[in-house]
């Protein structure tokens, strides 16, 4: 075999390489961090549109990264979490920006502000990459003593991912208007009916463990 | 262009590269056909070049489907005989083709696909030739491997510009640069392949020439993952608009022909293809900020409070603000921004002085005006006056050219209207 033939082979083996080392370990996270500041437009659009919420996604973005740890979600499904929370208020944007500004609700504003996961599940369920995150976001207010009941003829139950969401979300909810104590009681009471007890007793554990104390301050101060 | 016209058009050309293909088969034949002197061989590289033709890689909504066929088309053509590789590309292209349209209603795809076979013919013929009159005895191999693909390729992406440019009827320069972007990456990817196959058949080391699809599934991937990040910049496109779309419904049908007329009038300012998709898909997001903006006020009738012009002037911020976050409308930011700047410096946010105004901000801001001013029946709510006719909406631009707009970017605006009426 020539040099010139022994050089270009080796060179190919070591491009080849290096090539499946790049796809298969570096770019896949390049991608992933890509979609997800993406999905950053979406929740800073909802923010900018009702200052209410202003900062609100990365709160309930950091104790949602905290409590899927605690329950030992795959890299998988922590990575649809995640984007399920930039995503999960998407159909606020169809609710009039008047109602948002209102301190009390009547039954109907409250009937349509309601809408909005409905609202951003099938806005979701139009975008091919984003259609499998469409129940997690229609379904994260729900209540967990609601399910499973029959859809369609078939027995349905929300995502898991849904019932952190919905968890996560009342925790920050309340948190960010009653204060601290109050939202762990709404929490804390809600265990079993409201919100999934292992989830809701996930976050309590959070809460008040030492150990996460950082991230939790960034999350809910 | 109607897709009745497109499809007519496309006919037209399908018949003048199935002359050319024709001319170019009966060229090649002229040189003589010899029986391959290594059935083994050609049977390798066929069935390499079929696989690596059924497993496509398609770029979303460029039109463009790679396939790593090229290398073992060149390596049957060096080690084979020109006119088998002619034969297996145009059947591994024939049977791509109809197992892709099999089941399609409409019959465009499949003319589509027939003006791909044809340009495979002539690009194998054009390459074919080529190497038979600078290397006659096809050595050495890697050599007249790396021209034929060069040739091959370079012949391929001209005719496909010719058929897009036809369709288009773009000027020819708007679609240079991406032809030789394309055609520089794809030599050099199937030259890198190509030249380990020419390594492998001089050292008659046949058997190898199998684990060439290592390499080739590796490029195929890193290219699906290159897709797939297109796919995702153009889907976050989508949704901000359906967002947009929800909050203030009237700008359905807007930002489409905004976007429509704003890249036209980019390619008549001469900018780069590229250039001239970002300003279109700037076009579709520039008032994305107006998520943020009160329903109630953008739709008010009669004239503004000074307070709600400040509130809903901060939609060019909010633009950028929201686009910020995502690595892909880096480019799009400032234009966002800055959309509403004016040559006079009187615009907003910054009031930026005429020289600081990108071309791009310049020429949405005038197809905005012109659609705004003429609406049509979904725009017409949001505005408070009956809408105007496109030749006022022209001369009022041109009465505002200098001050609000920018004079060369009216002066094109206005060709590229009069050229749809005509």
């Amino acid at each position: 075999m020539s040099l010139f033939s022994v050089l270009v082979l080796s060179i190919s083996v070591i491009c080849t390489l290096s090539l499946i080392f790049y796809l298969q370990f570096l770019l896949p996270k390049r991608l992933e961090q890509r979609y997800m500041d993406s999905m950053g437009a979406f929740s800073t659009a909802i923010e900018l549109r009702y200052q209410s919420h202003h900062g609100k996604t990365q709160q309930v973005l950091e104790l949602t990264r905290l409590v899927a740890r605690e329950l030992h979600l795959t890299g998988r499904e922590r990575h649809d979490l995640e984007m399920a929370v930039h995503l999960r208020d998407i159909g606020l944007c169809a609710i009039p920006y008047e109602l948002m500004s209102h301190t009390t609700w009547t039954a109907a504003e409250k009937a349509t502000y309601d809408r909005h996961a409905e609202v951003s599940g099938a806005m979701l369920e139009l975008v091919p990459s984003l259609r499998h995150l469409a129940s997690t976001v229609r379904f994260h207010h729900m209540r967990y003593d609601d399910f499973p009941k029959e859809m369609d003829g078939q027995v349905f139950q929300p995502p898991f991912n849904a019932e952190i969401l919905n968890v996560v979300t009342a925790y920050v909810d309340s948190r960010r208007i009653d204060g601290e104590a109050a939202a762990r009681k709404t929490i804390a009471e809600g265990v079993g009916t409201i919100y999934h007890p292992k989830v809701a007793e996930a976050l309590l554990c959070v809460i008040t463990s030492t150990r996460v104390e950082e991230p939790l301050r960034r999350a809910v101060v | 262009m109607g897709s009745h016209a497109a499809t007519n058009q496309l006919v037209r050309r399908l018949a003048v590269l199935w002359g050319f293909a024709l001319v170019a088969f009966i060229s090649l034949a002229s040189l003589g056909y010899s029986a391959p002197p290594n059935r083994g061989l050609l049977a390798i590289l066929a069935g390499m070049a079929l696989i690596a033709e059924f497993l496509p890689v398609q770029l979303p909504r460029r039109g463009v489907r790679i396939t790593f066929a090229l290398p073992f088309v060149a390596a049957v053509a060096v080690a084979v005989g020109i006119t088998n590789a002619l034969v297996v590309d145009v059947v591994a292209t024939s049977l791509v083709s109809f197992f892709l349209v099999r089941g399609r209603p409409s019959g465009v795809e499949g003319r589509w696909l027939a003006s791909n076979a044809a340009i495979s013919i002539i690009s194998s013929a054009a390459a074919g030739l080529v190497i038979t009159i600078c290397f006659p005895s096809h050595t050495p191999i890697e050599g007249a491997m790396i021209l034929f693909i060069g040739v091959y390729a370079s012949v391929n992406l001209i005719l496909v510009a010719y058929v897009e440019w036809s369709l288009t009827s773009r000027a020819w320069s708007a679609n240079t640069d991406i032809v030789v972007r394309t055609a520089a990456i794809g030599f050099v990817l199937y030259s890198l392949v190509g030249l380990v196959v020419g390594v492998l058949l001089n050292e008659k080391i046949y058997w190898a020439i199998l684990t060439t699809l290592i390499p080739v599934g590796a490029l195929r991937t890193g290219l699906t993952y290159r897709a797939r990040m297109d796919e995702v910049y153009y889907e976050t496109i989508h949704s901000l608009t359906q967002m947009l779309q929800r909050a203030h419904p009237y700008t359905h049908g807007h930002l489409e022909r905004v976007s429509r007329t704003a890249e036209e009038v980019a390619y008549r300012l001469g900018l780069s293809a590229r250039r001239a998709r970002l300003v279109r898909e700037a076009a579709v997001l520039h008032d994305i900020g107006k998520i943020a903006v009160n329903e109630s006020v953008l739709d008010k009738p009669g004239k503004l409070t000074e307070e709600e012009l400040v509130h809903v002037r901060r939609h060019a911020e909010w633009g950028a603000e929201i686009l910020a976050p995502v690595p892909g409308f880096a480019d799009l930011v400032p234009w966002i921004r800055h959309h509403h700047e004016r040559p006079d410096g009187t615009g907003y946010p910054d009031a930026l002085p005429d020289h600081r105004i990108p071309i791009e901000c310049k020429i949405i801001a005038v197809v905005d005006a012109y659609d705004a001013m003429t609406g049509d029946d979904d725009t017409r709510t949001r505005t408070y006056r009956d809408p105007m006719s496109e030749a006022d909406a022209l001369l009022e631009l041109q009465r505002c050219s200098g001050t609000q707009f920018d004079c060369a970017v009216v002066e094109a605006f206005r060709l590229t209207i009069s050229r749809r009426f005509e």
